[in-house]
């Protein structure tokens, strides 16, 4: 199996590229949240490179060098090149910055009290958006209703492979090698900011270990490696240290929301009204209005509230960027509905999973938050509670539980590419492989579809030659999308193969050689419904239970559906417990080490109880996702788990608490 | 790594080793597992011109047992945790290094480096006040012996001058005791929140005849409570007597809110392990 070049250190990921006279690019970040700069004096700074690498022309977007302030620590102020990347650490010295600090605000909370951080803003409100129907609570039917403050705080992506970048100016040509979700996106970002045109750059896709949404967006570092590039005409390569990252990348989560339930006695919910609030760190971004955007319109998720209203507020504080994180938004919705509802069936003394049936629909329906779901809930919810036993179990574990909508963002679409050459069968997509291993998936269809042996088919990467358009891996759309479209092309080429010998068999096929290129277009995003159960003992760590029910339409791959599950459900437990980024009021990292950042390992994966059930969906391929769902499904109901034992009710992730899962050491 | 520029020895004997040091004093460093070292060069959090690894000194390197168990300093933890000699004479140092971080770490990590780095987080400094071993300290000039008590200084600073070498550690509380490290740590991180080493003996009656105690991360350095060694001897432990000897504790303690929890939940989970901890001993004995 060729996956095995990973385990075997045969990968090559962009830091195993080297070329000819390559220059190392380090940068000097700023060691202040919030400072003027009062000179800057050697390396590349915004003297000469003065530029904004954000997608929309925002006012408040980040410069790609620090220009006149700075606002996070780690923000790009200058970089330094050398052919000795020692020799390029050593050169920060040389560069001389004279800042002025200023007071820093490290929290949302913080923000919403002290002055603006940003000139020519009369707050720290970057900008508020309603959405649903404002409904005046005199209007609604209930007899109960429930308050509470949700936070989610911080979290960094942490790949295994941090972020990393080539640029190679050469033939008038930018050659960018990278780690990346999406080449097609990396490209578009990189012309706009460096004004290029097409033909003047391409992008090459490279192993990639690890992305979890990070690598879907652009970076200042890119953008003046690029620039490098292209002014010493030189090959210029910038790999991120684990500092850098838990510091300066782009970091998810970090939500707050004040909500609350309107209900009747019996548990139906009539009224869901509230506040969300997404930490955007200093700068705006395109990914802000996905991540608030996610996180308030799927708040009611899968049950059928009629009136539904939420602001949502983007708020600036002076730490790294906001950016996406395995959900983007929709864990936060599903954790602040899961966690109300849950409030609400203790109020009222129901049962939770009586008071989600309640609430759970017979129809799809579309949500006042705008949200289309396009599968009834409620036979979910009741298979699933009746396949683990819920009512039995619940009396000896300690349960807690989750529904769930998994949106999956499968618009626009995918295209792909299959060379059929010398006997062999080579795949392309547009949308790129960060390490899920796609591979198997492809071998698995490809070799049904086309009746061949599947050593004779391979993924390869694309670049943005061989494919001139493409869209993304996230979003839990792979199955879907690269799915779909991989059994589109394959068809053309079916079709090629009789239109050439009125007829289809292996040996006209391989014997010959074929070459498509496909876009499947799909022009709204799919979703589906999906429920996990937690249950622990909160004095032992091992016995952490992870109950997954999931709707995956046609498995493409059981081990790429386990392996989501699995490495998932570990960073799921990561998420609900421990791993978070935390800064001190003048915003400076504290957790500036994987260990102190809270990353669990290996030895902490908790015993999974497994049901896939395929309820095939309307795609070619048949295929629902699933990249999501842990994150989404996990954290809330380990947290009602938890509070069930400890008596206090869990309103923060990460819950951390150090009396919890006895870590004396045996 | 990218750490600033050094030059690096490895001289074969302790003389070669003695010559380097008194070159090159203040700007040479020994490194011996390299695991509290090269993360500070590689962050550049220091900057050493001089870097005399001693993993080929071979005289660095052994576990003997006559009168008093001797360990040299070069023996990795991960030997410590498994070594026959050291498990059976001395439970409390093969628990506490089995509990070092990971079987990387250990398999680098040397008994002599645990305990000269002085992190008030790292495990052996407590476990050396708790067996009240000896430190032989030599240099090109002498060989003194420093007691472990008086070794620890503050929080990675020791009794060793720039020119000294760790060569012995020397434990003579052996016989007939019993001793166990209890280490608390995060999910995610191998340190120790906070830890505490026991190594006790018992009289024919059932009393206490000797305890040391040895305190991790509960103040800037490792701390030896002496005043509650003194008050659990020749007493019987039960829950009173340990519950006082806690309040006691506390004294050699500084406990703060940080980043692993307030105050007020470590020292509550501080005195559960304590007492539980006293009591374990007191029945195996
Ligand atoms: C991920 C990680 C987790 C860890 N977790 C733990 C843990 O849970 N518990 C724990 O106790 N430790 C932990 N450590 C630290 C580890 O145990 C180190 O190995 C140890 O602290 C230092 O020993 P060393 O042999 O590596 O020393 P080095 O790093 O080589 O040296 C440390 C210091 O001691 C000096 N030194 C070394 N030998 C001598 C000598 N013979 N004479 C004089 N000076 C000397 C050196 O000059 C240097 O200043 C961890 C380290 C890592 C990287």
């Amino acid at each position: 199996m060729y996956l095995n070049r990973f385990v075997n250190g045969e990968g090559k990921y962009v830091d195993d590229i080297k070329f000819d006279n390559m220059l190392y690019m380090s940068i000097v970040r700023s060691p202040y949240a919030h400072a003027k700069i009062k000179k800057v004096k050697g390396g590349l700074n915004s003297s000469e490179l003065k530029a904004y690498y954000t997608g929309m022309d925002h006012a408040m977007r980040e410069p790609v060098l620090a220009i006149d302030e700075v606002n996070y620590v780690g923000q790009c102020v200058a970089a330094v090149f050398s052919e000795n990347r020692y020799e390029s650490e050593d050169l920060l010295n040389s560069v001389e910055v004279d800042y002025e600090p200023l007071d820093a605000v490290s929290s949302i909370d913080d923000a919403l009290k002290k002055p603006a951080i940003h000139d020519g803003m009369k707050d720290n409100i970057l900008d508020t958006e309603d959405v649903g129907n404002k409904f005046n609570e005199k209007d609604i039917d209930y007899d109960i209703k429930v308050s509470d403050t949700l936070f989610m705080d911080r979290i960094s992506a942490n790949p295994i492979e941090t972020r990393g970048i080539i640029a190679d100016y050469k033939d008038n040509v930018l050659h960018i090698y990278a780690s990346s979700q999406s080449i097609h996106r990396l490209k578009g970002g990189i012309m706009k900011t460096l004004n290029l045109k097409d033909g003047e750059i391409v992008v090459h896709h490279v192993d990639t270990g690890g992305a979890f949404g990070l690598k879907a967006l652009i970076f200042p570092e890119y953008i003046i490696a690029a620039y490098a590039s292209m002014k010493y005409k030189k090959p210029v390569k910038w790999i991120e240290t684990r500092s850098e990252h838990l510091q300066a990348a782009h970091a998810g989560r970090g939500v707050k929301a004040d909500i609350t339930l309107y209900a009747k006695k019996d548990g139906k919910i009539n009224g869901l009204d509230g506040t969300v609030y997404l930490d955007t760190g200093a700068y705006f971004t395109d990914d802000d209005l996905v991540d608030l955007g996610n996180a308030m319109h799927e708040v009611t998720g899968p049950y059928f509230i009629e009136n539904a209203h939420l602001t949502g507020k983007y708020v600036l504080t002076n730490k790294a960027l906001n950016g996406y994180y395995r959900g983007a938004g929709k864990p936060e919705a599903s954790r602040i509905m899961e966690r109300m509802i849950d409030l609400l069936a203790d109020k009222l003394k129901m049962d939770i999973a009586d008071i989600r049936i309640k609430n759970a629909t017979e129809k799809p329906f579309k949500s006042p938050l705008g949200f289309d779901i396009n599968y009834p809930t409620k036979p979910l919810l009741e298979a699933a509670l009746k396949h683990f036993d819920y009512y039995n179990l619940s009396k000896k574990e300690k349960l807690g539980i989750s529904l769930f909508i998994l949106d999956e963002d499968t618009a626009p679409g995918e295209s792909c590419r299959i060379i059929v050459k010398n006997g062999k069968v080579t795949v392309y997509f547009g949308g790129d492989v960060s390490g899920q291993g796609h591979e198997l998936f492809v071998q698995e269809m490809l070799s049904e579809e086309f009746k061949i042996d599947k050593d004779l088919i391979s993924l390869d990467y694309d670049d943005t030659n061989t494919l001139k358009d493409g869209t993304g891996t996230w979003g839990s759309r792979s199955a879907i999308t690269h799915g779909s479209v991989l059994m589109k092309t394959a068809e053309i080429i079916k079709n090629d193969v009789i239109k050439k010998f009125g007829k289809y068999d292996k040996d006209l096929l391989l014997n010959n050689e074929f070459n498509e290129y496909y876009y499947y277009k799909i022009d709204y995003n799919a979703n589906s419904v999906n429920f996990n159960m937690v249950s622990c003992n909160v004095n032992d760590m091992n016995s952490i239970k992870i109950y997954t029910y999931y709707d995956l339409g046609k498995v493409l791959n059981l081990k790429n559906v386990l392996g989501s599950i699995h490495g998932g459900g570990l960073q799921a437990l990561g998420e609900a417990l421990s791993e978070t980024l935390r800064y001190d009021e003048d915003g400076q990292l504290i957790t500036n080490n994987i260990a102190d950042a809270g990353l669990l390992t290996a030895d902490k994966i908790p015993q999974y109880n497994i049901k896939i059930v395929e309820n095939n969906s309307e795609f070619p391929d048949k295929a629902k996702g699933i990249g999501e769902s842990t994150m989404i499904g996990i954290p809330s109901a380990l947290a009602r788990s938890i509070e069930l034992q400890t008596g206090k009710r869990v309103t923060k992730f990460p819950i951390d608490d150090l009396s919890l899962f006895n870590k004396c050491m045996e | 790594m990218y750490p600033d520029k050094f030059e690096y020895f490895t001289p074969d004997n302790i003389e070669g080793l003695e010559e380097l040091l008194d070159k090159y004093k203040d700007d040479s460093k020994i490194l011996a597992g390299g695991h509290s070292l090269i993360p500070l060069l590689k962050l550049r959090l220091t900057s050493i011109p001089y870097i005399i690894d001693i993993s080929n000194i071979k005289d660095l390197s052994f576990v003997d047992c006559n009168n008093a168990l001797e360990i040299g300093p070069m023996v990795r933890t991960g030997e410590v945790a498994s070594n026959k000699i050291i498990g059976d004479k001395c439970k409390l140092l093969a628990d506490a290094a089995s509990k070092i971080a990971d079987p990387q770490v250990r398999n680098m990590g040397t008994v002599g480096g645990d305990v000269c780095e002085a992190d008030p987080r790292n495990d052996l400094p407590a476990v050396m006040l708790a067996l009240n071993a000896e430190f032989e300290v030599t240099n090109s000039k002498e060989k003194r012996t420093v007691k472990a008590e008086d070794f620890f200084k503050d929080a990675y600073t020791t009794a060793l001058e720039s020119n000294d070498i760790l060569t012995r550690i020397v434990i003579k509380n052996t016989e007939n005791y019993y001793g166990k490290y209890y280490k608390y740590t995060t999910l995610s991180s191998d340190f120790a929140v906070f830890a505490i080493a026991i190594n006790m003996s018992l009289n024919n009656n059932k009393t206490v005849k000797d305890i040391g105690i040895g305190l991790t991360n509960l103040n800037s350095t490792a701390v030896k409570p002496v005043e509650v060694e003194n008050y659990l001897k020749n007493k019987k432990i039960d829950d009173k007597v340990a519950g006082e000897a806690f309040d006691l504790l506390l004294k050699s303690c500084d406990i703060e809110d940080d980043i692993n929890g307030t105050a007020k939940n470590k020292e509550k989970i501080l005195k559960n392990i304590f007492i539980n901890g006293l009591k374990e001993i007191y029945e195996v004995l």
